[in-house]
């Protein structure tokens, strides 16, 4: 006779929200798949660069940039946190999940926060991990040949605690492109078009052209994890506003449309 | 089902499903046109109609999920939307294919109860009713529809809800979860609780059911009890076997009733009962060897209500 009630809190939809995620094998395949592209990719770019350049004194200016050559992998790495944030809800659509969490939970705006907040937590924790092993390990192949920079270096903190959040980012901004797209495939399209093409194609030095480049949430990390600014490269402070406000409009897009759309 | 919830809570407001006027469009259809009805606690109510009738729309309409183009659709007097834990007002299973591949039954149930702050003793409970506790760590994905209804039925009654609704819940079980099923049905609204179970088939209903629902082309067609709509629906039929059966034909047809013929002088009669079958036969002195009242099917009474309103007719399109 004990009662199955307990009083009910936003934590009992985030403590949800981590059984699903921690109880589908995808979750841990696609993470691990991420921290590996972007721990292998900058290994094999440091290892390049000290291999091309074996004649640098200690105290010379450095040919390459070496924070940038550890983050390379990200550019890889990011496809894989936002799919994790678009499976976790394009999973539950496809699969007519979603109408049996909607009757669990009428309040719709709540399960997505809660999802939210797990993505987060979970990006935020394997992301905080690859940034600082990839810059590491990096940095530690560099300094054989004296390219290597140390954490205490001007902006190297920042970089790491940047490519972080930057995983963070994506991961949230692919869930607001599940929830609005409602589809696994359209939603990754999206990712792979805006995060991975969008900036390859937006090359030149016509003012619109860099405009639009430095609005893009993969020109600001680039700014980020970098020692050295390109011409027309965003401020800091602007990529830091373009990381956050991508998956800010998204979630926002999301939670107006998930509470008046038919589920 | 011990331990089970008081049927009605807090004493105040009935654990009853009402839809007012209920309508959903889908663009120029109208999947759902006009719809009221109320369901009460403490029967099975069969929620029936054709395929197509706009049943499965009703039931999202009625939990939320979907927003009625108009009229109004409540659970326990309020619209279901505002509840913040929809579980423990009602639990429903919709679409038995409708679970994660993935996850383990256990996992699954586990996520669903957490999220109303049930606790995960809940989840074991209602996995040893249905008759999954052997196969909760196993992955949904390797189930039979058969079990994949069970693990949608668990889910339903995790929160101990007083309203439960099952949308075609016998289809994939075998003959002796049909049995349970039934049995699990009754119990739950012997306890007081509001159990609506929708269905094609109409002979599902019969063995179920106290009381109907027929919708068709999303309009009722009936909201009666059981016995109520056989009795309504089919005209009443005499079998009645003779050695003359031209002879007593004409006579019956000229006395309003209408006759099919069958083998060995069979013949079906409706329009007329059996006592004036038979005083008729014995006014034309026609001798008869067989004379009998046919009650009607609950599944004759649906077809024939329901003729007008089916959307997809087999017949021939030569």
């Amino acid at each position: 006779m004990t009662s199955v009630r307990t009083a009910a809190r936003p934590l009992d939809l985030v403590a949800a929200e981590w059984i699903k995620l921690r109880s589908l094998r995808s979750t841990y395949l696609v993470l691990l798949t991420g921290v590996a592209a972007a721990f292998a990719i900058g290994l094999l770019v440091c290892n390049a660069d000290a291999g091309q350049w074996t004649h640098v004194r200690p105290g010379q200016p450095s040919p390459v940039d070496p924070m940038a050559d550890s983050f390379v992998g990200f550019s890889v790495a990011q496809l894989l946190f936002a799919a994790t944030g678009v499976l976790a809800l394009t999973g539950e659509y496809s699969s007519g999940l979603i109408r049996t969490t909607f009757a669990a939970v009428p309040a719709r705006r709540a399960v997505l926060a809660a999802k939210a907040a797990v993505v987060s937590a979970v990006t935020l924790a394997v992301g905080l991990v690859t940034a600082l092993a990839s810059f590491l390990a990096g940095q530690a192949i560099l300094s054989r040949q004296h390219l290597g920079i140390s954490l205490s270096h001007p902006g190297a903190e920042r970089a790491v605690m940047a490519a972080a959040l930057y995983l963070v980012a994506v991961a949230l901004l692919g869930m607001g492109l599940g929830a609005l797209i409602r589809s696994a495939a359209g939603a990754l399209a999206a990712v792979v078009v805006l995060l991975f093409l969008a900036p390859s194609f937006l090359h030149g030095t016509s003012q619109w052209v860099i405009d639009i480049a430095n609005v893009l949430p993969s020109n600001a990390i680039r700014r980020l994890a970098s020692l050295q600014a390109w011409p027309h490269a965003p401020s800091i402070t602007q990529a830091i506003v373009v990381i956050v406000v991508y998956p800010l409009v998204a979630l926002a897009a999301a939670a107006y449309v998930i509470h008046r759309r038919d589920a | 089902m011990a331990g089970r919830a008081q049927p009605v809570r807090g004493g105040t407001v009935e654990p009853m499903i009402e839809a007012h006027e209920l309508t959903k469009c889908y663009g120029s259809t109208r999947a759902v046109d006009g719809l009221s009805f109320t369901v009460r606690p403490g029967l099975v109510t069969g929620f029936l109609g054709p395929n197509g009738a706009g049943k499965s729309t009703t039931l999202r309409l009625i939990l939320g999920l979907d927003a009625p183009t108009a009229g109004t659709a409540t659970v326990g007097g309020r619209p279901f939307r505002d509840r913040r834990r929809g579980l423990r007002d009602a639990g429903a299973l919709l679409d038995a294919s409708a679970v994660p591949a993935g996850r383990s039954a256990a996992a699954h149930l586990t996520a669903l109860g957490r999220g109303n702050g049930l606790r995960a003793a809940r989840v074991d409970a209602v996995l040893e009713e249905v008759g999954l506790a052997g196969v909760a760590r196993k992955r949904v994905g390797g189930f039979s529809l058969g079990m994949k209804q069970r693990l949608g039925i668990a889910a339903a009654l995790l929160g101990d809800p007083a309203v439960l609704i099952f949308d075609e819940p016998v289809n994939g079980l075998d003959p002796e979860g049909i049995r349970w099923v039934r049995g699990l049905f009754r119990g739950l609204a012997a306890e007081g609780r509001t159990v609506l179970v929708s269905s094609h088939l109409m002979s599902e209903m019969e063995n179920t059911a106290d009381h109907l629902i027929v919708i068709g082309r999303g309009r009722l067609i009936a909201d009666t009890p059981v016995a109520a709509f056989v009795e309504r629906g089919a005209r009443p039929r005499v079998a009645v076997r003779t050695p003359s059966a031209a002879a007593l034909t004409a006579a019956l047809t000229v006395a309003g009733g209408s006759v099919t013929s069958g083998r060995d002088g069979l013949l079906e009669v409706t329009g007329l009962t059996a006592a004036g079958v038979g005083d008729l036969a014995l006014a034309h002195g026609i001798a008869v060897h067989e004379l009998a009242p046919r009650r009607a099917s609950l599944e004759d009474a649906f077809m024939e209500l329901t003729a007008d309103s089916v959307d997809y007719l087999a017949g021939d399109l030569s």
